[in-house]
Formats: C-alpha cells, structure tokens, sequence
C-alpha cells in the first residue's frame, strides 16, 4: 500500500499540473474574494428582490474567507479526476498495472496520494481569500472578524471541503476516464450547470429543498456559508450533512468507476 | 540467472463478434529467445495482453512457472514487459522510472542504471515528449528492465528503432538469453528478428500457424530448381516428370520439390541440352508469408457461418 502511494505522489509530483492548477486556483479566489470584499462593502447591495440585503459582519467576512470553496472547488476537483484520467490519457495505465497488478491498490494509493494535494489546495486557498478579503475589509475600516470562533471554525472547514473535492475529483476520474470529457463536464457542471440549477431550483418552493444537495451546495454547507445564500437565494445543509453528501458524490462515481473502466480490459 | 518458462495454454479471447485469439497455445524456455510471429492484427498483443494479466482471456490460461501474472509477487522482478512506448510527455525518463521504482521494490539508483544500460544516461533529464520514437522505445526497455527481472517480454520492440538501435536490440536480449533469461518478443518481420530469435510461433488470424526452432522452420522451405533449354518440347516432356512444375514464357522452366542433382542427371539422361540449371530455396520470409496467408476464400466463409 505504502509503495502505491509513494508511486502516486511521485507521478503527481513529476509533472507541472500540481503547481499549475494551484497557481490558477489562487488567482481564481483572490480575484473573487478581493471582488466581493469591496462589493459588500463599498457598493450597494441589493438581493434578488431589489431590497437592499443587510448582511452581518460575520456573515459578509465567513463568504469572502471562504470563497475557494464558492468559486475555486473547480481546480481541487480537476486535480484529483486528473490524476486518474491521465493514465487512460496516456495510455500508462498498462505500465502501472504491470508493475502492480491490483486495481484496487491502484485507486487506494491514488485516493491516499491526493490527501497531501487536498491539503495544500485548502490551505493555499484560506489562505489567498482571507489574505485579501482581510486587507480589503480592513482597508474599508470594516472589521476583519478574524478572532471570532464562528469565523474562524469556517476557515477550516472550508480546508476539509476544498480537499473532499479533490477525492471527490479522483471518483469522478475513475467514472469519467476520457480527459477530455471530464474537463468539460467538471468546467461545465461547476460554473454553469450547478449555478442555474440552484438559482432555478430556489424558484420552486417545492423542489427548492434539493438545491441542497447539489454537490456544490453540499462543499458550501460544510464551510457553513456561501455567496448564494449570503444573498439570500438558497439554504444550506449541517456541515456534517455537506461533507457527508459531498463525500458521497465522490464514493458514488467511485463505485460507477470501480465497476466499469477498472474492471475492464487495458488494451 | 535462471529464467521462468513461459506456457501459453489453449487461451481464446473473444469479442462481441471477433475472435482476437483461438486456442493460442505454446511455450517459450529459459535461456531461448522467442520470437511470436505474425502479420498485424494476428493476435499478438491481446495474446502478450492476456499473459500479462492486462485482459482477461475469455479461456485457457498464461503463466511464468505455473504462476499466473497477477499472482506473482513483485511481477517487476520476475517479468520485464514492454508493450508500447507509452509515457507521460510531461515526465522526464528519471521522473518516469522514478514513479515505477516503488511499486518494483528497488531502490532509487536503479533507475540511473537502467537508463545507463539503454544509453538514455544523457537524456535523463528531458522531457519524454521530446523524445524521437526509438528513445521511446529505449525508455520503454529501460522500464522493463528496472527490477532486474529474469524474463522479458517485448511487443514488437525493433518499431521505431534505426539500423543501429535494431543491432544493440539483438545483442541485447541475445545477451539476455544467454544469461539463463526467457526472452518471449514480437514482430510482424521475420526478418527483424531471424538473427535474434532461437524459437518461433507464428500466429495468423487468432491462431498459431506453427512453433519450432528457427532450423525446423528453415527446413520446411520448399526447394526448387531453374533450368533452361533450347529444346522447348524437350523441356516441357523432362519437368512434367515433378508435380506442379511450370515452364514461364522466356523457356526457363521451375521443378518443384527436386535438387538440382536430381533434375541434371534426368537432363543428361534424356538427352536434353542444358543451358542454367540452379537451385533456389524458398527464404525464410517466403514460409512465414506461406504459413500466415489468409485460408482459401471458401474456408473463411464457413468460418463467418459458423461465427
């Protein structure tokens, strides 16, 4: 097992996709933590009925301290289907197998070798938002909120839900081997699908209780805030419930991938 | 170094309506190199598939010393196989063996080696997508080679390489076998591998043609004797002695299954005026093209029928 995962983090290591898409990432959230930082406090706020949204302090720092996993979880989540979709990419697939026949092993020490990267992306990604989102509040004399528990407790939770999307990446790898199309389809689903989803969903009184189980909505829950319902457009669950229903969104595609594209033949 | 033997043992692989391997079945013995042999699409590589545990067969089985792939341990210090040159562009060859050096129990240093033995030691640091196709096929031996293993299994290794690379190739997996290692590779050429080769299989369509020793299969050559005479009545009365002899337009007649002592002796005692007489061997390549050539069209409809 441990020979798998020092395998895996190598191949990670070994190319320039870790760094990349974490750079990209950390460009990704402090332009939106620096965008909605000076928005909620400079500009006027208005909800989707037009009235103008009184938001608390800590409800307007939580959504700026937290925003990698509003706006970010995109990259985390390429990542991880990356590190499984490259080996059908480039066809390594056979070379690993040959030296390692077990298939499972294979997908343990993927999952096992992404939790070091989880990490990284969710520390990297607290601190790039709360970095500028500080800067800009304390610049608008707005207070930075950082030594409330409530706050701070966000903060990390929102470091476990940017790396259970990176797990929940190495599912969805596993079900969707052709790069290409997981690329489109993880671009596709975070910034257009899911968003018009949960914005539709919240103008149907009866199904608008399911926009809470959108993945999307589930990473937000467990960092116990987001952009949508800071303004006012959608609930979310328990933290304990988004991680539970994030992580089983990633177990889920697993599953799919465990018993079609690794149970076949590599030819 | 002793290496295992390799038994192919009445494997059949079918797709939905093809059959990529029909009861394929041979063996390849330590201290040999083997040579399977076939046209493109014969089934070599589901059948080197299969052995390597990468497809499952859909009967018979392949195993190096009675065990079968998946169930040996630490297969990279047994069974040092190269399918394809198949890498990640963005890895470097180090960063390549590097990733596969935990997963084949040897330390880190042994991936330098390897590269040293395939004369990658320069180009170590380089990208593989910059790499020309024979330094992929060099980097795929290399992979091969990283747990030291006592048998080696190559598809179609010679692709790609230059007339050198091709000449280092043979001295090495000859180099290989005569250590005591089992040598099991492909090709679609004879030719590439007539030096290099002690044993063959030929496969054609699914199923193996023929397996002997590179010398059993010379002998199986048909010989043939050419000879000329101005006498043409002469000449067509002395060859309709020998089955399927035929006389070409230009006068020079073809007998088959005779040797050019046979043929003269029953010129001069028929009286008939000699002007070349010479006998040609079928080569190699003519009996691997015999050997593999498609059944006649009639046997390949009853095939479709039955299928």
């Amino acid at each position: 097992m441990s020979a798998s995962f020092r395998s895996e983090l190598r191949k990670a290591l070994s190319t320039r996709l870790w760094w990349v898409l974490l750079l990209l990432m950390a460009a990704t959230v402090v332009f939106f933590a620096g965008v909605f930082a000076f928005a909620f406090t400079f500009g006027d706020t208005t909800g989707t009925d037009g009235e103008a949204l009184v938001i608390a302090p800590r409800d307007m720092a939580i959504t700026v301290y937290t925003m990698g996993v509003s706006l970010g979880y995109a990259f985390p989540l390429a990542f991880g289907a990356l590190m499984m979709t490259s080996e059908f990419r480039h066809r390594t697939l056979a070379t690993t197998l040959l030296a390692q026949p077990s298939r499972s092993r294979l997908v343990l020490g993927k999952l096992t070798a992404a939790l070091p990267f989880a990490l990284l992306y969710g520390v990297v990604s607290a601190i790039a938002s709360v970095g500028v989102g500080a800067a800009a509040f304390a610049l608008a004399d707005q207070p930075v909120m950082l030594d409330d528990p409530d706050v701070l407790r966000s903060i990390a939770l929102s470091i476990v839900a940017m790396g259970a999307w990176m797990l929940v990446g190495v599912g969805f790898g596993s079900a969707v081997t052709n790069q290409v199309a997981a690329i489109v389809i993880v671009l596709g689903w975070t910034q257009l699908v899911e968003p018009i989803l949960r914005l539709a969903l919240g103008f149907v009184p009866a199904l608008a209780p399911a926009a809470k189980l959108l993945p999307g909505a589930a990473g937000e829950a467990l960092a116990g805030s987001s952009f949508y319902s800071a303004a006012g457009m959608s609930d979310l669950l328990p933290a304990w419930g988004g991680l539970l229903v994030l992580l089983s969104y990633g177990a889920i595609a697993a599953g799919i991938g465990w018993l079609t594209s690794l149970r076949r033949d590599v030819a | 170094m002793e290496g295992p033997r390799i038994v192919v043992d009445g494997l059949t692989k079918r797709y939905d309506s093809v059959v990529a391997a029909q009861d394929v079945g041979f063996v390849a013995e330590p201290g040999r190199v083997t040579g399977f042999l076939g046209p493109n699409g014969a089934g070599k590589t589901t059948t080197l598939r299969a052995l390597l545990g990468l497809l499952t067969p859909t009967s018979g089985d392949a195993t190096f010393d009675g065990t079968s792939y998946g169930r040996l341990v630490r297969p990279a210090t047994v069974v040092g196989a190269h399918l394809e040159p198949a890498f990640h562009p963005g890895r470097t060859a180090r960063g390549h063996l590097r990733t596969l050096a935990p997963l084949s129990g040897v330390p880190d240093s042994r991936c330098d080696e390897v590269l040293a033995m395939v004369g990658l030691a320069e180009a170590a640091d380089r990208r593989v997508g910059g790499y020309s196709l024979g330094m992929r096929q060099r980097l795929g031996l290399a992979t091969a080679l990283l747990g030291d293993p006592r048998a080696l299994v190559l598809d179609e290794p010679a692709n790609g390489l230059d007339p050198a690379g091709i000449t280092w190739m043979r001295a090495f997996v000859r180099a290989f076998a005569e250590r005591g290692g089992t040598v099991l590779l492909s090709s679609h050429l004879l030719s590439e591998v007539e030096q290099t080769v002690d044993d063959v299989v030929i496969i054609a369509r699914g199923t193996v043609r023929h397996a002997s020793s590179l010398a059993d299969l010379s002998a199986l050559a048909t010989r043939e004797v050419a000879l000329r005479s101005p006498d043409a009545d002469g000449l067509a009365r002395l060859v309709a002695r020998w089955d399927g002899s035929t006389v070409a337009p230009d006068g020079t007649a073809t007998v088959r299954g005779a040797t050019a002592a046979e043929v003269g002796a029953e010129a001069f005692a028929a009286g008939l005026e000699v002007h070349h007489l010479a006998e040609h061997g079928e080569n190699l390549e003519q009996v691997f093209l015999r050997l593999t050539k498609d059944p006649d069209p009639e046997d390949r409809l009853d095939e479709e029928a039955a299928a």
